[in-house]
């Protein structure tokens, strides 16, 4: 393992950290590093062992589920109501309450009010004092971002992006599901980066930041949507900050990526997994059927700490059924 | 009609200068006006894509698309000029193009499917050229025999099979 630089900017403050993850940038590069092999996988960035770590006093512990598709009835999943159950039991198992929740999208499967209102009355099921979602592109179907605002506006300023501080950490919750055009990737937009720009020109850069996005913010398959625009635009801007963890939804299986200070993270989704772009034999990224018995190892939840002097958040992702 | 020479196809008649030939097109319109009058088209939506990706119609044509996929998709044109509800496996959406023109649409979902459609009148001319129509451009290739012509007492007409 060669501990040769591999972020350029020269931000990465913590030896131990870049060390770890320069086995990985040797073996990767800037590309796509699989975690997920089977069974519960390694968490990156964790402490030790990968095994839960009990979490330290005062450190903020936060869980994220995503891609729940509340309405979606077919054979891939007859029941995402019971999969969004199955995780909400995980959640209540964990050994330390999380502080919130955050759902990175895709609450409902084709935008109908009266499943956005289940999706809503099943997430204040939770036992938190909060659940905090963005769109995806399933809930922007007929008209655009107003029927999910009706169900779901963070801080009742009719917009779907917002920002909030936590446990001395800077949350930001992104819609880039609204712009979008024939034949491209999907973008924020001029107005949304604006108001990043100016959002993140009071947070200091030892603060760390955890962003939300539905659509991954790198490109990981192009074909099929899955990337943002003008996410080069973001990452400019998340750049300059010591610790920044991305986390996505939209792909529905675990796929990260590093660079420099900032780590992105997908997510498996609650509903039906979806395929990986060259699996053979399947050209499209619609719903995966498999075996029963086998839909629950495909579906999952992650928690995530925050743990003060640590540049990256630990995570560990647990699918439903090991 | 009457000919004044025995209107048979297999005969080889010769034609010579001030011969007015009629050549009947009452054949080729019916086909013609079959396809003016066909008011329906469907489209697929099937393994993320359209099918025909591209598709020429008449003014006054409806298109029904029916989307075959297990995961939802729009039909939503670049101009704004039509867009669907989300369909669902089975949901249909139609709209009737009143107009000439040329109207790219594309799935709000997954903006990498694209189609086009192109509507044009039709030309009542035997070589109008249109995807839609199946009328012939020379008679002779469809097989139907055009034998009604007219021509002056004492001329000589020639016919080519």
């Amino acid at each position: 393992m060669s501990a040769h630089n591999h972020d350029p900017s020269g931000l990465s403050h913590n030896p131990a950290r870049r060390q770890a993850l320069s086995c990985l940038a040797a073996w990767t590069g800037s590309a796509v590093v699989w975690t997920v092999a089977g069974g519960v996988p390694r968490a990156l960035g964790a402490t030790g062992d990968g095994a839960p770590a009990a979490a330290a006093k005062n450190a903020l512990t936060f869980v994220q589920i995503s891609d729940t598709h509340i309405g979606f009835h077919k054979e891939a999943n007859p029941d995402v109501v019971g999969s969004l159950r199955r995780a909400i039991a995980d959640i209540y198992a964990l050994p330390q309450t999380p502080a919130f929740v955050v759902h990175t999208g895709d609450v409902s499967h084709l935008s109908k009010p009266e499943k956005f209102a289940q999706a809503r009355d099943l997430l204040s099921e939770i036992r938190v004092d909060r659940v905090h979602t963005i769109p995806g592109e399933h809930d922007t179907i007929d008209e655009g971002v107003t029927g999910y605002l009706k169900f779901f506006d963070h801080d009742g300023k009719g917009r779907s992006w917002y920002s909030f501080d936590q446990g001395g950490v800077h949350f930001i919750g992104l819609n880039n599901v609204l712009n979008f055009k024939m034949g491209t990737l999907a973008a924020f937009g001029e107005e949304q980066i604006g108001w990043l720009k100016a959002d993140l020109a009071s947070v200091s850069h030892s603060t760390p930041i955890v962003v939300l996005g539905h659509i991954p913010l790198w490109t990981v398959w192009e074909p099929w949507g899955w990337g943002t625009a003008d996410s080069a635009q973001a990452m400019t801007l998340l750049r300059p900050f010591g610790s920044v963890t991305v986390l996505n939804g939209h792909i529905h299986q675990v796929l990260q990526k590093v660079e420099g200070s900032i780590a992105l993270h997908t997510a498996r989704s609650l509903a039906y997994p979806l395929p990986t772009p060259g699996q053979a034999g399947i050209g499209e990224p619609g719903p995966v059927k498999v075996p029963a018995g086998e839909l629950g190892k495909l579906l999952g939840t992650r928690r995530l700490t925050v743990v003060r002097g640590q540049h990256d958040l630990a995570l560990i992702d647990k699918p439903l059924d090991a | 009609m009457t000919c004044a020479f025995p209107c048979n196809a297999s005969h080889l008649l010769r034609a010579c200068a001030g011969l007015v030939l009629v050549f009947c097109a009452a054949f080729v319109t019916p086909a013609i006006c079959a396809a003016a009058a066909q008011t329906a088209t469907a489209v697929d939506i099937k393994m993320f894509a359209y099918a025909p990706k591209e598709i020429t119609v008449a003014p006054g044509t409806t298109i029904i698309w029916t989307n075959h996929d297990g995961t939802p998709h729009t039909v939503t044109s670049t101009d704004k000029s039509f867009a669907s509800k989300g369909l669902d496996t089975d949901d249909k959406f139609e709209h009737t193009f009143a107009s000439e023109g040329d109207f790219s649409y594309s799935c709000t979902l997954h903006p990498f499917m694209t189609a086009v459609v192109h509507v044009r009148k039709q030309s009542p001319d035997v070589g109008a050229k249109s995807s839609s129509l199946a009328g012939p451009t020379r008679a002779a290739q469809s097989g139907i025999k055009t034998n009604e012509l007219r021509a002056e007492e004492g001329s000589k007409v020639r016919h080519v099979d």
